[in-house]
């Protein structure tokens, strides 16, 4: 669209052409490439007075830059777009959708963290999710089917190029996108869901000043699917 | 002028309802919601309901990406999701001197018949599994309101944003794709039930 856009302009017009094209490619790469994109790669991450700029652009849509393993970029939702949605209850995930993607995040994150085998606050995973355990008597194997569907098409699971027991999911490249306190979010609500009578889930529970909360873990806010 | 404190009210606003159609999709709703900046809004075919349907300025957007060799999250069966939207224009897009939008109702028969007059070839057993396929992949992303129950099409709200040159282009490809048999519906348009417009399901029929 060549016609004036009401939301960035403001911030637009200011730039040269120049300066404006290097914004414009790295906002587009890290709001909708599939993975972070590297620094090197684009002067408008690179040069700190342009990656300013791509920042209040995401800033006006509610989102913000993500550092990811510190040589790449992507964005996701800020924490306080995010908190406010969630207090309104905002979800487009159906709990079904919910259920399967916190499945694959215990096996593929959350337990080999537990063992040790993953270490770091990230949410990527090369530990493959099965189908048998996945299989859970709340959810039908037609709807399971159709879940695993819709979070693949979202990017937020992915399949495991280990294919010696059937088809088996990793958590997608969307899990980059949350911002440092939203990791801890998920991984706090995993805690309490998991053992809410330990004492890390009471450690958790006198950080948040809440009193016992089970609330399932990706309730804390919406996930991006790249419309 | 607006004053400081409302400034900051109303790009927090814009950027929550930002958020909303970036978490779900473009968002249907009533035609009395305040305008937000940068989404551009588009009655529903019965007038009842807004769209609001993000764009972005030019020289942003998926576009970059193929010069950056940084691909989007991947569709799955691409060919056959592109042939069949391509249908869903031919078969919607009744009055092409005019806009896209809202265009016709078209139905699964006349997709079902230029999908195998494409093809060059009667229609095989196979073919239906990947037109509902890619029906339901198209409506799960907002391309087309696909009505399962009924077997009847609509262009969806994404298609708002084409310009001027994608409609230009895209009448060129409808002249040279096979004509659509004329359309028989089930029922009158006005009575078409709209699936859930939020989180529409996709459940695509390959494996």
């Amino acid at each position: 669209m060549s016609e004036q856009h009401a939301l960035f302009d403001p911030l637009l017009q200011d730039l040269s052409d120049r300066a404006r094209d290097e914004v414009l490619a790295a906002f587009s790469a890290a709001q909708y490439a599939a993975h972070p994109v590297a620094e090197v790669q684009l002067a408008g991450l690179r040069d700190v007075t342009l990656r300013r700029q791509v920042q209040k652009m995401l800033k006006l849509i509610g989102r913000t830059l993500v550092h990811v393993d510190g040589t790449h970029w992507t964005a996701g939702y800020a924490d306080d777009i995010a908190e406010a949605l969630t207090a309104q209850g905002w979800q487009p995930l159906s709990v079904v959708d919910r259920a399967v993607l916190v499945l694959v995040l215990i096996h593929s994150v959350a337990i080999p963290r537990s063992e040790g085998i993953l270490t770091g606050d990230s949410w990527k995973s090369a530990r493959p999710t099965t189908v048998d355990e996945l299989r859970t008597t709340r959810i039908s194997g037609e709807e399971r089917r159709l879940a695993l569907q819709r979070l693949r098409a979202a990017g937020l699971i992915q399949l495991s190029g280990d294919h010696s027991g059937g088809p088996s999911y990793i958590p997608g490249p969307q899990l980059q996108r949350l911002t440092p306190a939203a990791r801890r979010r998920l991984q706090d609500q995993l805690i309490l869901a998991a053992a809410p009578a330990s004492p890390i889930a009471e450690a958790i529970r006198a950080r948040n000043g809440t009193a016992t909360t089970l609330d399932v873990a990706t309730s804390t806010e919406p996930e991006e699917g790249v419309a | 002028m607006s004053t400081p404190s409302e400034a900051v009210e109303r790009r927090l606003y814009n950027a929550l309802w930002w958020a909303k159609v970036q978490s779900a999709g473009p968002l249907e709703v009533e035609p009395d919601t305040p305008a937000v900046a940068g989404l551009t809004r588009a009655a529903t075919p019965d007038g009842a309901k807004v769209w609001l349907v993000p764009t972005m300025p030019s020289g942003a957007g998926h576009t970059v990406l193929e010069e950056l060799g940084a691909p989007p999250v991947a569709v799955e069966q691409p060919n056959e999701t592109a042939r069949v939207l391509a249908i869903c224009v031919t078969c919607c897009w009744a009055d092409r001197s005019g806009s896209a939008w809202p265009g016709t109702t078209g139905t699964l028969v006349q997709i079902r018949s230029v999908y195998a007059a494409m093809r060059g070839r009667a229609e095989q057993s196979s073919d239906l599994t990947l037109i509902i396929g890619s029906l339901r992949r198209l409506h799960a992303t907002h391309w087309i309101r696909w009505n399962e129950k009924a077997g009847e099409v609509r262009l969806g709200p994404r298609v708002i944003t084409w310009d001027a040159g994608d409609q230009a282009a895209l009448r060129d490809l409808c002249r040279h794709l096979p004509d659509p048999p004329p359309a028989v519906l089930a029922e009158a348009p006005a009575a078409e039930p709209e699936p859930d417009p939020v989180l529409a399901t996709e459940e695509a029929a390959d494996e």
